[in-house]
């Protein structure tokens, strides 16, 4: 028979060292030294873990420090989460502010708030509706960003790629003091329909151009189309 | 290996992949990230690759995934060691590496295993090769037994080569990364050079 794992609860003030467990619940402010694994971590307040953190499902609701990586099959984020090592996650689901030091890796991929990656983001399936900030590369078979105010994201790369801003009124109050953008070195992919994308290279197989978007060269093996507001500097036919 | 650099551009016009097919099979390990070479052009960054390399591995690819799963290619062409484990009549019956070499690594091994793990059956499929070809001796296999002995080969398959030299009769073997320049003295012959990548791609496919 297997052994049955113990449970890690702190309430208010206090700490681990970590360990192996079956549900680790931090209420109030709880730090966790050395590495965690469990089948569930469940942060309600603030918490530290200062060692690696593996979770088949990890909660957060409140503000959490992750000093170094963490691995779950779902990772879900309604508060502010800091990661200062990578993610891999089957599922990664933020609603808030998370900033994630190192790369992401995983399956699906759900944004609705303020995400920074400071690495790669590689994923089957990237939906973001807000403000998202990639240092580097982002890989997905489909890709859907609604932007909010002014977004980055170094490289794109995908099958399909949707960007469009984010929708409600309150969009429209904000786009006239903060412009809404998203900018981008490079967006390459098979199906492209881009609009508020300030690029330098776009490149694909169909490619669109909505009218707010300001791109250097779009290069397109298919079909083409572009807004007439739209300002594209050269367009190429490959 | 040729040095030849092919663009992104170039590469999906070539072989007729989308960019989703390209990425789909990085996002799966299928080509690794070190191919993904960055390079400034007068168009900004583009990526470009290593064409021999790249063009063999998108073939490879084309052929097997009518027949093989995407995770399951990934387990082939991926880094690390896979989870295959082998007694000694099941890597007989493979005839991938004779009973004359598995009784030699067992009895120049240190440790002894009732049961192979990938890793083993790499180092003795070398071996096969290097002596039924007759590039090295049975003392120089031996070396190359004790040099993989405290190396963790697994997880370095494909980034490594093992280099055997000889000179004045007085051998020896290294073993490097695959983009290290090694220089040796003059009059060393290099007896074998054996790419682990290769080695480990060419045995995933025949287990």
């Amino acid at each position: 028979m297997a052994e049955r794992k113990g449970n890690l609860q702190i309430d208010g003030l206090s700490s681990s060292g970590g360990g192996d467990f079956e549900k680790v619940v931090l209420n109030g402010k709880g730090t966790i030294t050395g590495d965690v694994s469990a089948d569930v971590i469940d942060v309600n307040g603030g918490g530290t873990f200062q060692g690696k953190t593996v979770g088949k499902e990890i909660s957060v609701a409140g503000t959490v420090g992750f000093k170094d990586d963490v691995t779950a099959e779902k990772f879900k984020v309604s508060g502010t989460a800091r990661v200062d090592g990578t993610v891999t996650t089957e599922t990664l689901k933020i609603s808030g502010h998370t900033n994630i030091s190192g790369n992401v890796k995983g399956d699906m991929v759900n944004i609705d708030g303020k995400v920074t990656i400071g690495g790669d983001c590689e994923v089957e399936s990237f939906d973001c509706q807000g403000n998202i900030k990639i240092g580097g590369q982002l890989n997905a078979e489909k890709i859907k960003i609604e932007v909010l105010l002014k977004c980055e994201i170094s490289e794109i790369v995908g099958s399909e790629i949707e960007v469009k801003r984010g929708k409600g009124n309150v969009m429209k109050v904000v786009d006239n003091i903060f412009p809404t953008v998203l900018i981008a070195d490079s967006i390459e992919g098979d199906k492209i329909d881009l609009d508020f994308v300030n690029a330098k290279v776009v490149r694909g197989e169909d490619v669109k151009i909505g009218p707010n978007c300001e791109i250097d060269m779009v290069e397109y093996r298919g079909t083409y189309t572009q807004d007439p507001s739209a300002k594209v500097t050269a367009t190429c036919k490959l | 290996m040729s040095n030849e650099l092919i663009s992104k551009k170039d590469l999906l016009n070539l072989t007729g992949i989308s960019y989703g097919q390209l990425y789909r099979w990085k996002r799966k390990d299928l080509i690794p990230e070190d191919w993904f070479i960055r390079k400034s052009t007068y168009t900004g960054q583009e990526t470009f690759f290593p064409k021999a390399e790249i063009l063999e591995r998108i073939a490879k690819i084309q052929t097997m995934k009518e027949n093989v799963s995407l995770d399951e290619l990934a387990d082939i062409f991926s880094p690390g060691g896979t989870s295959c484990k082998l007694n000694k009549e099941e890597l007989l019956a493979t005839g991938l590496v004779s009973e004359t070499v598995i009784q030699y690594y067992l009895a120049n091994a240190t440790v002894y295993q009732d049961v192979f793990e990938f890793n083993n059956v790499m180092v003795m499929y070398v071996l096969e090769k290097l002596l039924q070809s007759g590039d090295i001796s049975l003392d120089e296999g031996k070396m190359i037994i004790q040099l993989f002995q405290d190396y963790y080969l697994a997880a370095q398959a494909k980034k490594i080569v093992l280099i055997v030299i000889r000179k004045m009769g007085i051998s020896s073997c290294v073993i490097a990364e695959k983009t290290d320049v090694l220089q040796f003295e003059s009059n060393t012959k290099i007896v074998a050079n054996v790419d682990f990548a290769q080695i480990s791609e060419e045995l995933r496919l025949k287990m």
